[in-house]
């Protein structure tokens, strides 16, 4: 059954639907290039795989810079209004004792249960931001499908290409990941 | 460059040699991606582990028994069992939570300043060295939670609603350190498994075992090495290197004022926090050498852990010993210009007193020792490097020794002067606390991925790629556009 | 040995020298140093305090421009020693102000001889009232405090000039004989250089007031210097590549790791700053809270908040944007601020002391207050404000001048040189250098 076919009765169809297309590259160099000139070429659902971050890769997709350090810094300053609220109340305001002839809310022995309450609210944010943006876990991925794909956590570089992109064809973008250096490229079923 | 061109490097090869241009390899062998991959993964794949991981375990796991064992004593009979007295009220047990928070440092600083530093030849041992945090900061919490005497009542440091309605005190240094060591613990924990998921995706796409595949599958969070990904998870570990860089001067910095608040003379100094922080990245530093050289040769891991990483803890190490030496020698003068004879007396004792050879000792371990890693013959020789490595270590335990139960013993009256004998007991709990460190040090070394394996690729010659602007690309990219594809090419 | 071919072509080594514009700063600045320090002798001598206040203005000034100079020394050494690459092309304008520590030896002469002026350890009458101080007198006395003036000034000025010495000969030779020497000779010299540094910090910040120790003075003094150093080299640059000097050459990814340095030691001066002023808050022991409680209590108390303010937390917020640090206009605003703050941070140190040293301040300087009482604080507030000779215009005639003499010298150091080390074999790399 054609693709066309497919999306008119959708309930019919048995056979796994396209993901997308993989294409693997032989270097880090190579895929840089390549990603720049997919993003040129338009595509917007598309992603590049590489065992280790490739430099300058997010430059030339044009990944936006992440929210994330905002995140962090949110996750910092409610740390320590957070510790110096608590402090004051319990010892300043609900059971107010003097210690050693210090006022009841000393602002310098305070830094002490701000700071790391600033580290610790912002380290987590920092992690569990990380996977919230990210969408991990996430334990299946079409992807996981592919036998070659087991590479990209060894040597491989890939590019996946979505079938969802508007601008996505089996044929012409097969035929423009093959004409930008692709060295095998894959269809994935989801 | 790519992947499929094999540099091979002799896996022996110097490359310690000092130029004045240029860089000489970080990776020897078979530095190609795979290589690294082959060499880093062996380690955790083959069918058994060398002898000597077997009889490693057998000795950490009775060491293990003997902790339990004698906490359980200590637990059920009292604290009287230790030989703290008065005035010396602090012993064993605070001397062991100082040593093991210091020797906790050495990971984070490989991993964070190191990375905001640039050190490229970080990458080696950084997995590693947080490893070592990891475990180090276990030991440590253990001590002051028995040294409370009834740990199951902890949860009294809580600020919780309680039926007395009170609260903790917040001015005390000792709710601080709970506070500090707790961050310490989970930040580190966080820093080393945030890091560690790409490479946890390696063992996960290479496992064979059932079980292995999927234990590794669930930690690796189902990593696909995204491009998002990958410039999301920099960001996260850029973020966490600087927050616990700051909690690098943060924590020792807070262990310290359990001394450096009181009025205590050589305990109120203002030195205390960088002191604690120098003292514990010394520490530090010279427990990841002293098993880094070993842990290469037992696993293999010469290609990755190279002479220079080597050669350059050594480096570290004398940088920090001359830290070191300056405090020791900076308090003894500023004691002296205090003009304070309460000042000026805990600097004799402890040069002349009953405890001479500690005063002395610490001197010699920590400000002399590692001052031959002057001469590159030192650094060069992997046995000498781990001599130094144990000695520094006895070293800093013996300077906590002379910190704390040196200053107490010989107080402002010289009627209530005692001296301190430790017991069985606290000796043994001391032994047990590296059983409990080698025995997850060794279980580390064999089923997690001991080298950042990611790491080391990203700073392979061949991974150093550079981007051209999207300006040039453009018109290329037009060719392949959807309308020049149809220009009868054949298809996929 | 061999020489290193490098592939610089010419036209990057466009504009590296002063040409046209050195004389005529140079003049410019020789003669503000002249004036300033003339008018500042004058209302000193109209003060009518036998130039009391004149050499306390000297003092400070001296201290800040200290702090530069040694700075760039110690920056030298660090680089050298660890073989940075990326501060390659801002070396030779740190070689100029590191010899500017002759110029400072020089500078130091006036403080000898006005000594008695400055630090009440010279009194011997003074030194007797206490215990404490008879003790002190054999470290802190006028014959033992010169020789180690000397010496301070042998081991860093021998440094400054080896350094500079050696890179004039790589520019000549284009070996890389030179350069093996400064490093060799940074080795051991960055842990001499520390100690001497912190030794300084001894005799001219905690010895000012005779009576206090803290155990980490000298650190916070060596922070204080390093603070200074890292403003003061992207201002240097930034002022020369406004007058069209080193335009190419130095790009926003030094200014980037110029600024992470700089906010890096801010961050750590805060830290030792807290560290000491928390345990000795804490602890209040009279022989150490005195020093803190003549600076945080009446008007100084207000100084001491506003330096908490511009020395970290306003800038330590302002320099955490990439941003700033990349665009030279912000970074050199930056830059200019925090030096503004170190100045201030050694007037704080060093200018209630001089009140108390009067007679008059001996009395205000030790009245007790209930520091968290507002109401008794702004009284006080008001109380000091008529017995405080205000003179401020004298002490900012010496900065200016010192400033003067400090900018001159070092345009001096440099005349007919390359502002670049052209022969250096990391040259080329450093031009390229790019943050990742």
């Amino acid at each position: 059954m054609s693709r066309d076919a497919a999306t008119i009765h959708p309930g019919v169809v048995a056979e796994p639907q396209l993901y997308g297309l993989l294409a693997e590259f032989s270097g880090p160099q190579e895929l840089l290039d390549a990603a720049a000139k997919v993003r040129a070429a338009g595509y917007s659902d598309w992603d590049c795989h590489s065992p280790f971050p490739v430099h300058g890769l997010d430059k030339a997709m044009g990944v936006k810079p992440t929210i994330l350090p905002w995140l962090v810094l949110g996750g910092g300053v409610s740390g320590i209004v957070g510790a110096l609220a608590l402090a004051a109340f319990c010892n300043g305001f609900d059971y107010p004792l003097i210690f050693s002839g210090k006022p009841y809310w000393g602002m310098p022995p305070h830094v002490f249960i701000a700071f790391p309450a600033m580290i610790l609210l912002g380290a987590v944010t920092s992690v569990f931001g990380f996977m919230a943006l990210a969408g991990l876990p996430r334990f299946y991925h079409p992807l996981f499908s592919s036998k070659r794909f087991q590479k990209v956590t060894d040597d491989g570089f890939f590019i996946s290409i979505s079938a969802q992109d508007p601008r996505f064809s089996v044929r012409w973008t097969g035929e423009m990941l093959r004409g930008i250096g692709a060295t095998a490229i894959e269809e994935i079923k989801d | 460059m790519s992947t499929t061109a094999n540099v091979k490097l002799p896996v022996d090869l110097d490359n310690t040699f000092e130029s004045v241009i240029g860089e000489s390899p970080l990776v020897t062998g078979d530095a190609s991606f795979h290589g690294v991959t082959e060499v880093v993964s062996h380690v955790s794949e083959s069918r058994h582990p060398p002898k000597a991981w077997y009889v490693g375990m057998a000795i950490s796991l009775s060491l293990l028994g003997l902790m339990g064992v004698m906490i359980l004593y200590e637990l059920f009979v009292g604290v009287g069992v230790w030989g703290n007295n008065q005035p010396v009220s602090w012993g064993f047990p605070i001397i062991n939570f100082v040593f093991w928070v210091g020797i906790a440092h050495a990971g984070t600083l490989i991993s964070a300043i190191l990375l905001l530093f640039r050190q490229k030849w970080r990458t080696g041992i950084n997995r590693f060295a947080e490893a070592t945090t990891v475990f180090a900061v276990a030991c440590a919490g253990i001590f002051p939670a028995i040294h409370v005497g009834r740990p199951w009542l902890a949860y009294w440091l809580a600020p919780y609603p309680n039926v007395m309605r009170d609260w903790p005190n917040f001015y005390s240094p000792l709710l601080w350190d709970a506070l500090a060591v707790g961050t310490y613990t989970t930040v580190s924990v966080l820093f080393w498994y945030t890091g560690m998921i790409p490479d946890l995706a390696t063992l996960r796409d290479r496992a064979t075992g059932r079980i292995k595949q999927i234990a590794y599958g669930i930690f690796s969070l189902g990593w696909r090495g995204s491009a998002k990904h990958w410039a999301l998870l920099e960001k996260a570990v850029y973020l966490l290197a600087a927050l616990a860089t700051a909690l690098v001067l943060g924590v020792s910095s807070t262990v310290s004022t359990d001394f450096a608040v009181s009025e205590i003379p050589a305990w109120h100094e203002t030195i205390f926090p960088p002191y604690f922080t120098g003292g514990a990245i010394f520490s530090g530093f010279a427990v990841v050498l002293a098993l880094a050289i070993p842990a290469r040769e037992l696993f293999g891991l010469k290609e990755v852990i190279t002479k220079r990483h080597i050669d350059n803890l050594a480096k570290i190490l004398l940088v920090m010993s001359s830290i070191v030496l300056y405090i020791y020698v900076i308090e003894y003068f500023i004691a002296y210009y205090s003009g304070s004879s309460f000042e000026r007396f805990p600097y004799l004792n402890r040069l002349f007193g009953p405890y001479w050879w500690l005063g002395w000792g610490i001197m010699f371990c920590n400000g002399v020792v590692p001052q031959v890693f002057w001469f590159k013959w030192a650094r060069n020789n992997p046995w000498l490097g781990v001599a130094v490595g144990i000695l520094v270590n006895m070293g800093m335990w013996m300077e906590r020794f002379t910190i704390i139960i040196i200053s107490l013993h010989r107080d402002f009256v010289p009627s209530s002067w005692h001296m301190f004998v430790p017991t069985y007991v606290d000796i043994c709990t001391l032994a047990g606390s590296f059983g409990l460190f080698f025995t997850l040090f060794l279980l580390f070394c064999r089923y997690i991925p001991m080298v950042a394996m990611y790491e080391v690729k990203s700073i392979l010659p061949q991974a150093q790629v550079h981007h051209h602007e999207p300006v040039a690309v453009a018109g290329e990219a037009a060719d392949a556009s959807p309308e020049a594809g149809v220009a009868g090419v054949p298809t996929v | 040995m061999s020489v290193v071919e490098q592939s610089i072509s010419s036209e990057a080594l466009e504009g590296t020298r002063l040409d046209r514009v050195g004389p005529r700063a140079f003049a410019l600045s020789l003669g503000t140093a002249i004036i300033a320090f003339a008018l500042a002798l004058l209302l000193g001598w109209r003060q009518n305090d036998g130039m009391q206040q004149f050499m306390f203005g000297y003092y400070m000034a001296w201290i800040f421009f200290f702090c530069i100079a040694a700075g760039s020394l110690y920056f030298l050494l660090l680089h050298h020693a660890f073989r940075a690459m990326w501060s390659v092309v801002v070396r030779r304008l740190a070689e100029a102000m590191a010899a500017n520590l002759v110029l400072m030896a020089v500078l130091l002469i006036p403080i000898l001889g006005g000594m008695h002026l400055l630090f009440s350890w010279t009194s011997a009458s003074f030194m007797h009232t206490d215990k404490l101080l008879v003790r002190k007198l054999s470290f802190l006395n006028a014959d033992f405090f010169t020789i180690r003036c000397i010496i301070y000034f042998v081991v860093l000025g021998g440094m400054a000039v080896f350094l500079r010495k050696r890179s004039n000969a790589q520019d000549e030779t284009g070996s890389l004989r030179p350069l093996q020497a400064m490093h060799r000779m940074s080795r051991w010299s960055l842990i001499v250089a520390f100690w001497v540094i912190n030794f300084v910090g001894v005799d001219f910040i905690m010895a000012i007031d005779p009576k206090w120790f803290s155990y980490v003075a000298p650190i916070y003094f060596f922070t204080m210097v390093m603070v200074s150093v890292y403003a003061a080299l992207p201002l240097f640059a930034s002022w020369l590549q406004t007058n069209g000097i080193l335009q190419k050459q130095i790009t926003k990814e030094h200014y980037h790791d110029l600024g992470k340095w700089l906010l890096a030691w801010t961050l750590f001066w805060g830290y030792i700053a807290f560290c000491q002023y928390v345990l000795i808050w804490y602890a209040n022991m009279p022989e150490e809270t005195g020093f803190y409680q003549r600076r945080i209590m009446g008007p100084w108390g207000v100084l001491a908040a506003v330096l908490l303010a511009v020395h970290l937390i306003i800038p330590g917020f302002g320099l955490m944007s990439r941003h700033a640090k990349r665009h030279r206009g912000v970074l050199t605003f930056w830059c200019g601020w925090i030096l503004m703050a170190c100045y201030l941070d050694v007037f704080w140190l060093i200018a209630p002391q001089q009140y108390i040293n009067t007679p008059l301040g001996r009395t205000a300087g030790v009245m007790p207050t209930d520091p968290y009482h507002f109401i008794s604080a702004a009284a006080n507030k008001l109380l000091w404000l008529p017995l405080r000779p205000v003179a401020i215009e004298i002490d900012l005639l010496c900065l200016l001048g010192m400033g003067g003499l400090f900018l001159a010298s070092a345009l001096f150091m440099l005349r007919g040189r390359a502002l670049l080390p052209v022969k250096d074999p990391r040259l080329a790399e450093s031009l390229a250098f790019e943050n990742y």
